[in-house]
């Protein structure tokens, strides 16, 4: 006895096996974002303040670019199976290729986002900090440089910016200057670190945004990965079966692209909360 | 067609499939038979180590600073300082009892190995519909299993924070990946993905690998109860899943999801580690976010313990009493209401968490609304046995005991219900003795029930009766040792959770004498799983071999052979009837199989020769 | 490499597709709308973008980008996912889910909203 319905429906419920199955599939990761949305929602109103995500210097040039990507991708997919469905292998590839290729830009281009923030830090300083022999709020004044509130103590403030060098006493550090400044960026400055609360890179530990930031696109991340990984499959390793079971293949590619639509209709809502509002 | 045991073994090549080697047929199988004995032996593995976790604990619990015989002196200095348990080794005890019982043991038993071995049988299905996917759920729930049991080795012990981790104890513990802590997280990951994999290949294979003629209506209330578990495991486990991620990330990224700001431990601001770079947090943190996150699972997993027994006893009875269930639509749509409100009761766990009245108010209306269907289930079952024929074999007996035992811990839940009540005995071993009585006394007899009566068909040999019956009457009395007293206690304001059983509080002395009473009745119940276990072993060689049908069951499985082939029926069964159609009037027999066709004669009958059936189809 | 057929032959749909596509013509436009759905998508992603940088109050912006966000989901699922055409095994599970999803998410948050505080307990009179 053979397993039924694996490529043809069956009758009463108009399904084939994989097709129910991905759908069950997907319910469940609905539960598996759902239950981090929902623990953002529950942190963002639990916090007095909650930034925006380009306060927090999440690009959202490079995050609109993404999420062309990662749409894009999803045409393809449709245009990888629709192939298919009309028996043209060699667009199949074709499109397939290209939802693949989307897939590591989207990547990629994470990597670059996650790497920039790595490379960023805060430091908060206390009031009375001496930096290029000026008191603070006149040495910010000067080179256009915005001072943040602090988070480790109450009148703290924090500068945004680059670190060059990190020595026992003193850190070498080039701060950022205000938006729509012109002239150079100042030269690295010397900070003291009796003078520091905090010097932090923008991990998933500076801040509760952060946190939820990298947890979220992280988990986002990893599934674009096995969507890729598994689409790579159909493109060249498993495409073999166009020869023998060109139907199960074809069923495989449309349920694999149900995953990855599912993949990026998380992103769609991903974007905005992160990077927009 | 019948083959015999050894044919089984050297399985002749079918049309499609090749001879395969040994490593493809038993280890890597994708045969859900195969795979409901791998599910079956390591979940029966797990029961036996977490029992044995709980027979240590109650050995401090009795004779508190005392120390232990044999073990005291082969476990660590770590954990065992001169012989005597360490609190924090009674607590990593205690949080990996509860772990494994519920997770590597009873899910994997009632769902992985029942479900894999008997469903695809009983609708008529020559396997589950994506045997591949079944093989790396297994898997899958293996690994995790290693990654729980290796965590008892690293430095400082396995997991302490209870099964339910709770933060901020579970964030704090430890620190960093080499930690029981976070091992158990992982673990986690591993087991949830094998319950989301076999979920969603139980559900797909009902839906669709029914056999012609097995309409919803005429399913066995096996195959509703490990539907309506499936779903529970599918949509309930992945928050869980994201919250392990998010507690994960508060234990080696830094985040505080589930640490409030400014907390304070041990006199210190909590925002640095010991030495080693500024671990700074990312701060504004809530801790009930993780009770929320891990009880919206927690209490539908409850469900997933129980309703796989509910399906086995309901089996159990029919079979054993000659008629049918009573109330077979009633069971249908109470299993599907117990299911859907399971869902949005979960808070009933917080109330100690400071709710309001409105939100307490509902999660007190939806638990006490979840009691009936609950109670119906039950009451169906009862009233099943009236007028009955009923045979006390080993599977009954189980099946039984259970009906009370379970009544029993459901009813004991009904104050706890009540967000009142419940302030008061909430973490008390009132707890304890509810929740055990449900799956102890309950869940577990269902499952020796279940074991007991499909040995049969997965042997072609059947268990031992006298000493089945043994096992059975020991465990039901020391079950009931071990746990009756824990009411008590519970109400005298006992906590959970003390590694000392009470000792350090006065209001407790009056009834510690209890702990005494309550270890050995834990002692002697391990004395007599014995013979269950050698039984076991011993009939797989040694036991009476049967007929396919040796039950006179109407159920599907039942017409297959014993054990049956790769493949299941050599041709896909019809279906004409119900489930149970036991003493059905004008028929030859008291039992008609589901699918003998319409004015056939039975097969398998015994010496009861039947007469020509005069009804034609 | 297996034979390519060139797009300009007649083609046949496969049997398990016709439940989805009926046949070849509604199979093309069906291919249309989700070209149709890309193009949307992107213009509504500009939108998106561009709503955020006027201020409609926190509030009031975030409602805003979730309609829009909830508008392209809906997009994705109806053409993309084909759920358009979809059986109702399928919306059975859906509807399921979405119901637990939104009770997770707002009973979670009338939990966190509605707690104990001073000034809803009377005080209590301790002799």
């Amino acid at each position: 006895m053979e397993i039924p319905y694996t490529v043809a429906p069956r009758e009463d419920t108009g399904l084939w096996n994989a097709k129910l199955g991905i759908w069950l599939f997907l319910a469940s990761e609905v539960m598996l974002f759902g239950g981090l949305f929902a623990s953002y929602v529950v942190l963002r109103v639990g916090n007095e303040h909650w930034p925006l995500g380009r306060e927090m210097f999440l690009s959202v040039p490079i995050g609109t670019f993404n999420t062309a990507v990662l749409i894009t991708s999803s045409i393809t997919m449709v245009l990888a199976w629709a192939s298919l469905v009309l028996k043209n292998f060699s667009k199949f590839r074709l499109y397939m290729g290209l939802t693949i290729l989307c897939a590591l830009a989207f990547l990629g281009i994470k990597a670059f986002e996650y790497h920039a923030k790595f490379t960023h830090y805060g430091v908060e300083v206390e009031p009375q900090t001496v930096i290029g022999g000026m008191p603070l709020a006149e040495w910010a004044e000067k080179n256009h440089v915005k001072l943040m509130p602090g988070i480790r103590t109450r009148d703290g403030k924090i500068i945004t910016g680059h670190l060059e060098t990190k020595a026992d006493d003193h850190v070498m550090f080039v701060p950022d200057i205000k938006e729509g400044t012109h002239g150079e960026h100042p030269a690295a400055q010397r900070i003291e670190k009796s003078h520091i609360t905090r010097l932090s890179a923008f991990g998933p530990w500076y801040n509760t945004f952060f946190a939820i930031y990298f947890t979220l696109t992280g988990l986002h991340a990893l599934h674009v990965l096995g969507g890729a990984i598994v689409n790579f499959y159909h493109w060249i390793p498993g495409s073999g079966m166009w020869k023998t079971q060109p139907e199960r293949l074809t069923n495989r590619v449309e349920v694999s692209g149900l995953f990855w639509h599912f993949v990026d209709l998380v992103w769609i809502f991903l974007f905005p909360l992160l990077y927009l509002l | 067609m019948k083959t015999t045991v050894t044919d089984q073994k050297h399985a002749h090549a079918e049309p499609h499939h090749e001879e395969l080697g040994f490593w493809r047929k038993y280890v890597f199988a994708t045969d859900h038979k195969v795979i409901g004995f791998q599910y079956l032996f390591t979940g029966l593995f797990f029961l036996l180590f977490g029992f044995c976790l709980m027979l240590m604990m109650r050995w401090q619990l009795a004779y508190p600073g005392e120390p232990m015989p044999v073990l005291g002196k082969l476990l660590s200095e770590a954990s065992m300082p001169g012989g005597v348990m360490a609190p924090e080794f009674y607590n990593a005890l205690g949080a990996m009892h509860g772990t494994i019982m519920v997770f590597l043991a009873i899910v994997p038993v009632a769902f992985g190995a029942f479900a894999n071995f008997v469903l695809p049988l009983q609708i008529g299905a020559p396997d589950m519909a994506f045997p591949k996917i079944n093989a790396a759920s297994y898997w899958c729930y293996f690994v995790g299993g290693v990654i729980m049991l290796a965590s008892f080795f690293l430095p400082g012990g396995a997991a302490q924070s209870g099964w339910t981790s709770y933060s901020p104890l579970a964030d704090i513990t430890g620190k960093g990946w080499m930690s029981g802590q976070t091992w158990w997280l992982l673990g986690m990951v591993y087991l949830i993905t094998s319950s989301l994999l076999a979920a969603v290949n139980f559900i797909t294979t009902i839906v669709q690998c029914r056999a012609p003629g097995m309409t919803w209506m005429r399913l066995p209330f096996f195959v509703w109860a490990q539907l309506v578990t499936s779903f529970l495991l599918l949509l309930g486990f992945p928050p869980l899943e994201a919250a392990a991620v998010m507690q994960l990330m508060d234990r080696v990224a830094g985040t505080s999801f589930f640490l409030p700001s400014g907390l304070v431990v041990s006199a210190e601001v909590l925002k640095a580690t010991a030495g080693g770079a500024d671990l700074v947090i990312s701060g504004g943190g809530s801790v009930l976010l993780w009770q929320h996150l891990f009880w919206f699972l927690g209490h539908p997993e409850v469900y997933v313990l129980i309703l796989p027994a509910l399906g086995i006893v309901t089996e159990v009875v029919a079979n054993n009493t000659r008629k049918p269930i009573m109330g077979y639509k009633p069971l249908v749509w109470s299993v599907f209401a117990v299911g859907f409100l399971s869902f949005i009761v979960w808070a009933h766990h917080m109330y100690m968490t400071g709710m309001g009245t409105a939100i307490s108010a509902f999660f007190q209306t939806t638990t006490i609304i979840i009691s009936v269907p609950s109670m119906i289930i039950l009451t169906m079952l009862f009233l099943s046995l009236w007028g009955g024929s009923i045979r006390f074999n080993t599977p009954m007996l189980f099946a039984l005991g259970f009906l009370p035992m379970f009544g029993w811990g459901g009813l004991t839940g009904l104050p706890l219900a009540f967000n009142a009540p419940d302030l008061y005995l909430h973490d008390t071993y009132y707890i304890i003795g509810h929740f055990h009585y449900v799956v102890a006394p309950g869940t577990i007899l269902g499952l020796f029930a279940g074991i007991y009566y499909w040995y049969p068909k997965a042997t072609g040999r059947i268990m031992n009766e006298f000493w089945g019956k043994v096992h059975f009457w020991g465990s039901l009395i020391c079950l009931n040792v071990v746990f009756a007293p824990m009411f008590i206690q519970g109400m005298a304001g006992i906590s959970r959770r003390w590694w000392d059983g009470g000792q350090s509080y006065q209001f407790a002395k009056d009834y510690l004498h209890l702990n005494e009473w309550m270890s050995w009745g834990a002692w002697i119940l391990a004395v007599f799983q014995i013979p269950f276990i050698v039984n076991f072993f011993v009939s797989i060689w040694k036991g009476e071999k049967v007929s396919a049908n040796p039950w006179q069951a109407t159920t599907l499985e039942w017409s297959a052979p014993s054990p049956p082939p790769h493949g299941n029926f050599d041709k896909t069964p019809e279906v004409f009837r119900g489930p149970y159609e036991y003493s059905t009037p004008g028929e030859a027999s008291d039992f008609t199989p589901q699918d003998k066709p319409p004015g056939q004669k039975p097969p398998d009958q015994g010496e009861k020769q039947p007469k020509t059936d005069s009804r034609e189809a | 490499m297996s034979e390519t057929t060139t797009s300009n032959q007649p083609q046949t749909i496969p049997a398990h597709t016709a439940h989805a596509t009926h046949d070849l013509a509604h199979f093309h436009r069906h291919i249309r709308a989700a070209i149709g759905v890309f193009v949307a998508l992107l213009v509504l992603t500009v939108v998106t973008v561009g709503a955020s940088y006027i201020d409609l109050g926190r509030s009031g912006n975030i409602t805003l980008a979730l309609i829009i966000a909830t508008f392209k989901a809906g997009l994705v699922a109806a053409i993309f996912m084909h759920l358009i055409a979809e059986k109702r095994m399928v919306f059975r599970v859906l509807i399921f889910t979405v119901v637990f999803f939104a009770g997770l998410m707002f009973l979670t948050l009338g939990a966190f909203d509605d707690t104990v505080s001073p000034e809803n307990v009377p005080s209590a009179n301790v002799p």
